[in-house]
């Protein structure tokens, strides 16, 4: 089917990052919030393909991500984490060398 | 001054407003009467139905919302948040060319005229949100009065009640939580189609929905950082404190301290998930079944559930909370 994408890149328990968010688009995206850009986290639920958001021409996978809020709040302990749902095209897989 | 300060005193403008009812934690039974004014319900229903039906994309709602906020010179910021959703729309309208100046004055004037001979003062943007109601539904006759009225009534009926409901309806029946965890809708639909409002006609987004649940060593908080996306259908229309930028800050880089703040104390072992929602998935906290309770009806059950306990910021009513609570009403 047209404008499908079929195959999905990430499966429960991935470890990925956010490459893409509304800041870095500027004003015209409000779908995300601005401060995940670059946060690493992990795939906790595969949501499957959503509806084509305004700027998207395919159809994403959607995840539900769980990160670590000491990303973005230093004083954060291990114990608080920030979940969100993340278009796949805005993620991409931290390799296991990498953590 | 501190920022619980800050949304206190913010919080108590809007009670002043007159706009809304904030008491934490509130008996669920108190969402039994309508807790706004009317004509925001009606307001909410026509935003409804004129993005339901593709008037123009809700996405431009919330663009219109950021350019106004980061106009310095717009005295929007000052507005409650009911009052701010009435001005963007409005400029949204003007901007699609939906209704000029001209005409929303014409309309407006009308009101104002029927207000002085029946005597009415309206509160906050009232005659501009019914202005905009008349004109797209019998006016211009755009909509039409008859998915209004219709849709009216649903929004009408979205009350934490709901969310109580199925709180405890999991509580007591463990197949029905098993299905609520994996596929909410699903196990909603089975339980009581008409509260997901599937209709002939589709006006609600297919939105998802995730009810994760809390234990002892887990407590699940909502919050929409972006907007304010929100599970209206299990809970209608967000407290002040949800839309709060106060809220949206604190919960995001201090939830412990916020909680704290607020009555929740937990300890420093316990996790806390912190859910930035969006509009296409919505979720609603299943908290845990207070103690003492063993032997309760479903009912009864639900009125220990409030709707902060369903939003992760409070516990459910103990059963002394509540004998307190409606011994003093």
């Amino acid at each position: 089917m047209e404008g499908v994408s079929q195959i999905r890149k990430f499966r429960v328990a991935d470890t990925v990052k956010v490459i893409f968010s509304s800041k870095a688009r500027g004003s015209d995206i409000k779908r995300s919030p601005m401060y995940h850009e670059g946060m690493v986290g992990v795939i906790k639920r595969v949501h499957g393909f959503i509806s084509i958001p305004p700027d998207h021409t395919k159809r994403p996978a959607y995840y539900q991500v769980a990160f670590d809020a000491n990303q973005i709040s230093p004083k954060a302990s291990s114990k608080e984490k920030i979940y969100l749902e993340v278009f796949e095209d805005w993620l991409e897989r931290v390799p296991r060398s990498e953590l | 001054m501190s920022s619980e300060n800050e949304l206190r005193e913010a919080l108590q403008k809007e009670y002043e407003k007159g706009h809304f009812e904030h008491d934490r934690p509130t008996n669920i039974s108190a969402y039994a009467e309508a807790t706004l004014p009317d004509y925001v319900w009606k307001f909410v229903t026509l935003e409804e139905v004129m993005t339901g039906c593709g008037l123009f994309p809700f996405e431009l709602s919330r663009l219109k919302k950021d350019e106004m906020w980061n106009d310095p010179k717009n005295p929007f910021k000052a507005l409650n948040y009911f009052d701010m959703r009435i001005s963007r729309i409005r400029e949204v309208l003007k901007d699609q060319k939906i209704m000029t100046d001209d005409q929303f004055r014409s309309e407006v004037d009308k009101l104002k005229k029927q207000y002085k001979e029946q005597g009415k003062t309206p509160q906050g943007l009232e005659l501009e949100a019914l202005a905009m109601i008349n004109y797209i539904t019998v006016t211009s006759g755009i909509l039409g009065t008859q998915p209004f009225t219709g849709h009216y009534q649903q929004v009408r009926a979205r009350t934490p009640i709901t969310g109580a409901k199925i709180v405890a309806k999991a509580w007591v029946d463990p197949d029905f939580k098993a299905l609520l965890k994996v596929s909410p809708k699903e196990a909603i639909y089975g339980w009581n189609p008409s509260v997901l409002h599937v209709k002939d006609f589709d006006i609600i987004d297919p939105n998802g929905l995730e009810v994760p649940e809390n234990t002892e060593k887990v407590r699940n908080v909502v919050v929409c950082t972006v907007c304010s996306c929100y599970p209206r259908e299990f809970l209608g229309e967000p407290p002040l404190w949800y839309v709060s930028e106060t809220y949206k800050k604190r919960i995001i880089h201090e939830p412990r301290a916020i909680l704290k703040d607020w009555g929740l104390n937990l300890a420093d072992d316990v996790e806390i998930r912190v859910y930035d929602i969006n509009a296409d998935i919505h979720y609603m906290v299943l908290p845990m079944r207070p103690k003492g309770t063993e032997g309760w009806s479903e009912e009864e059950l639900s009125k220990l559930v409030t709707r902060d306990s369903l939003l992760g910021v409070a516990d459910p009513l103990t059963p002394a909370e509540l004998k307190a609570q409606e011994q003093r009403s």
